[in-house]
């Protein structure tokens, strides 16, 4: 087991606002092997973006990180200087970001936004990057790249837009791609092609993907393994299989209820089961179980002590102190 | 058989662009084509002429009623169907002659992708924008030419729950005043009394409020709870027909099926007709009891939702169904996906016959000729699509 592409140990990232201290991210560990995809799912604020900031070192001031490891190809990237940094993101690390209407440059031509990181880190000519770059939206499958490589952003659709983001992350070739949410604005037709484009890619290139999305469908899609989060923390972490099968002996009542909540296509229901509230406010965290403001088992255990993180059958790992489905108390 | 409440009759709604429509370069194009054509198979007398005037001799000849070789003749053709349009004011075209019912206390669901002219439809048929064309009756009466006084009272029957949480809520007001506003402004309390707050904390609390918010502004809320706002807001009048416009598109998964669950409760409650605007047909199939399929400006596909998700007849009805994301993995590893190609196209210059032939994976001949009639194929199941129901 020594393939281990990324690892992330005991990941804790804070801000550190005039109000009080936001804990974001809050001891989260996790592996992504090449060429496989992680997909991390969780609600709005629940961390899933802020993990990706700490691995390519992009926090904002008042955001740092407080503690834990990063370590991509055996060399940790927590307080690594900026010009290291710099020569590893966006070359061996790269990230398609959410909005892809506002993450492109509106006044460069596609094809110099496309050749910059090509003559930054493989020291390209020009010229040369400039054919890399047709090469690359021919890859993505946009028509007509000889074109398109002279128009500017406005000038193409989202679905466009897309593709020349993953087009520019893929540039270099990168050993790990952080897609943040990159269909989020984008239509279900849309989300196929770029879905389909992905997992292609992937396989072509041999690239570990780290996914982060809300929408379970597309966690279902897409990844191998599955991390869900929930105010800065990983409540279940399993392969794909194990994390949406509806019959599995254990299973975390957070998504078991964000599995219930979706309407199915092929099935009637007159009411939807929901989770009751709404995510707790990041400096007013419950002292226990994050989750046992709205779990409908939770227990006086719940609300004082803090479960761990424990491994309840073979990968598949849950932080609930009643993982088993039937022998909580109703 | 209940009551209709709402229907439209060939609603168009164009917003003008502001341009006019510049063909000169595909005219240049097609008039170069033209004399290559023309000098592989003619000769012609007087070599000195320009490639302008000879073609303009040749188009004069044309229009005259010469014929010349097949191949020229139907260049010559095209280039006269451009020349017309040429100069032509641009529009854009969001509806493009929509025929919707909706009875009382049913759910209408619509879905499309972006720009296909769902939300135009919504506001259009409560007057929020002048349709271009076409009729709109409500409770019978035609309505399309009301003046605003006059469809005052008719406002206080018709509402609408807006997409964005975040701006659809004036940030300087308290939730109080935000919810009674129309009250007032309809005259149903003349002022602020007791009674006034009483109704209005009653509304928040069949919203899932409580009425010691009523002093407080929007951003000490949550999405989902600003969402809720929105609906005690559009609920206060007590209407008969809300249109949901993405009402839930901007929330959680969690805090989305609070929501779907409130708008389900409220409609049995008060019998209240919806029109609920997605772009997720799962959700849309949850709460709707018949759903339309819009594509760049046209219904293409309209009928009850079971028919819709177990007998789709469009292409495209077909490719959305199959692009749903699942969340149960044995069926989304079966399922025959459908990919379309390319994008949406520009809705100011539309393709020609059937809008949807540039992506469509079974498009014929015909399709790019013949616009194709929107028809009933069963009993309530209308499509338009002149190979409905074929295999892809």
């Amino acid at each position: 087991m020594n393939n281990k592409l990324l690892e992330v140990k005991n990941l804790h990232t804070y801000f550190f606002t005039n109000k009080g201290t936001v804990k974001a991210v809050q001891g989260v560990d996790f592996t992504i092997e090449a060429g496989k995809t992680l997909g991390i799912v969780g609600e709005s604020g629940s961390g899933k973006s802020v993990t990706a900031f700490s691995i390519l070192n992009l926090l904002d001031y008042p955001g740092k990180i407080v503690d834990g490891e990063i370590i991509f190809n055996e060399m940790d990237l927590v307080g690594i200087s900026e010009e290291k940094m710099r020569s590893i993101r966006g070359n061996d690390i790269s990230m398609i970001f959410q909005e892809p209407m506002t993450s492109l440059n509106p006044v460069h031509r596609i094809g110099k936004q496309l050749s910059e990181p090509i003559i930054l880190h493989q020291g390209k000519s020009k010229k040369e990057a400039w054919n890399v770059a047709v090469e690359l939206l021919r890859e993505v499958k946009i028509p007509n790249p000889e074109n398109v490589v002279y128009n500017y952003p406005f000038q193409l659709s989202g679905g466009m837009r897309q593709r020349v983001m993953i087009a520019m992350a893929l540039a270099c070739e990168p050993k790990l791609l952080i897609a943040d949410e990159p269909t989020t604005a984008l239509d279900v037709t849309i989300q196929a092609q770029i879905f389909k484009l992905m997992n292609d890619l992937k396989k072509a290139y041999n690239t570990a993907i780290m996914f982060i999305t809300h929408d379970l469908g597309a966690i279902a899609e897409l990844a191998d393994d599955v991390a869900v989060m929930y105010t800065g923390e990983i409540l279940e972490r399993a392969p794909v299989d194990t994390i949406f099968d509806r019959k599995s002996k254990y299973s975390h009542p957070y998504k078991e209820g964000l599995l219930k909540s979706i309407p199915l296509l092929d099935e009637e229901v007159e009411h939807l089961d929901q989770i009751q509230g709404s995510v707790p406010h990041p400096l007013k965290l419950p002292k226990g179980c994050r989750f046992s403001t709205r779990c409908e088992y939770s227990t006086e255990k719940c609300v004082n002590e803090k479960p761990k993180l424990v491994e309840v059958a073979s990968g598949h790992l849950i932080r609930c102190f009643y993982p088993e489905v039937g022998c909580r108390n109703a | 058989m209940p009551n209709v409440l709402l229907e439209t009759k060939g609603i168009k709604q164009y917003f003008p662009t502001g341009k006019k429509r510049n063909e000169k370069k595909n005219l240049k194009k097609i008039s170069l084509r033209a004399i290559k054509i023309f000098n592989n198979e003619y000769t012609h007398t007087n070599l000195k002429l320009k490639e302008k005037e000879l073609f303009n001799d040749i188009y004069k000849q044309f229009k005259e009623g010469k014929r010349f070789s097949d191949e020229l003749n139907t260049v010559l053709t095209e280039y006269e169907a451009l020349s017309n349009v040429h100069g032509d004011k641009l529009y854009v075209r969001a509806n493009d002659g929509i025929d919707i019912t909706i009875y009382e206390g049913e759910t209408v669901g619509l879905v499309g992708e972006s720009g296909c002219g769902k939300s135009t439809l919504g506001r259009t048929i409560l007057k929020l924008d002048e349709p271009t064309e076409g009729e709109i009756f409500f409770n019978g009466e035609n309505i399309t030419n009301y003046s605003n006084n006059k469809m005052m009272p008719l406002r206080r029957e018709m509402q609408i729950i807006f997409q964005d949480p975040y701006s659809s809520l004036n940030p300087r007001m308290t939730v109080g005043e935000i919810i009674g506003e129309a009250l007032l402004e309809h005259g149903i309390f003349k002022n602020r009394n007791d009674d006034f707050e009483n109704y209005v904390k009653e509304i928040m609390k069949t919203c899932g409020l409580d009425d010691y918010m009523i002093y407080r502004y929007p951003h000490e809320f949550s999405g989902g709870q600003r969402q809720r706002i929105g609906i005690a807001r559009a609920l206060a009048l007590k209407p008969k027909f809300i249109v949901c416009d993405e009402a839930v598109s901007a929330l959680d998964v969690s805090i989305q099926s609070q929501i779907i669950n409130l708008l389900k409760d409220l409609q049995n409650e008060f019998s209240l007709a919806y029109l609920f605007i997605s772009h997720d047909l799962s959700v849309v199939k949850h709460i709707s009891d018949r759903i339309g399929v819009m594509y760049l400006g046209d219904m293409v596909e309209f009928t009850d939702k079971h028919s819709l998700y177990e007998n789709p007849q469009h292409p495209y009805t077909k490719a959305l169904l199959s692009a749903i994301p699942e969340t149960d993995l044995e069926k989304a590893r079966s399922k025959k996906k459908i990919i379309l190609e390319g994008d949406i196209p520009s809705n100011i210059i539309v393709p020609t016959g059937c809008k949807f032939h540039t992506r469509c994976p079974i498009a014929k001949d015909i399709c790019k000729r013949q616009v194709p009639q929107f028809r009933e194929v069963e009993k309530g199941h209308s499509v338009a699509c002149h190979f409905s129901g074929e295999e892809i």
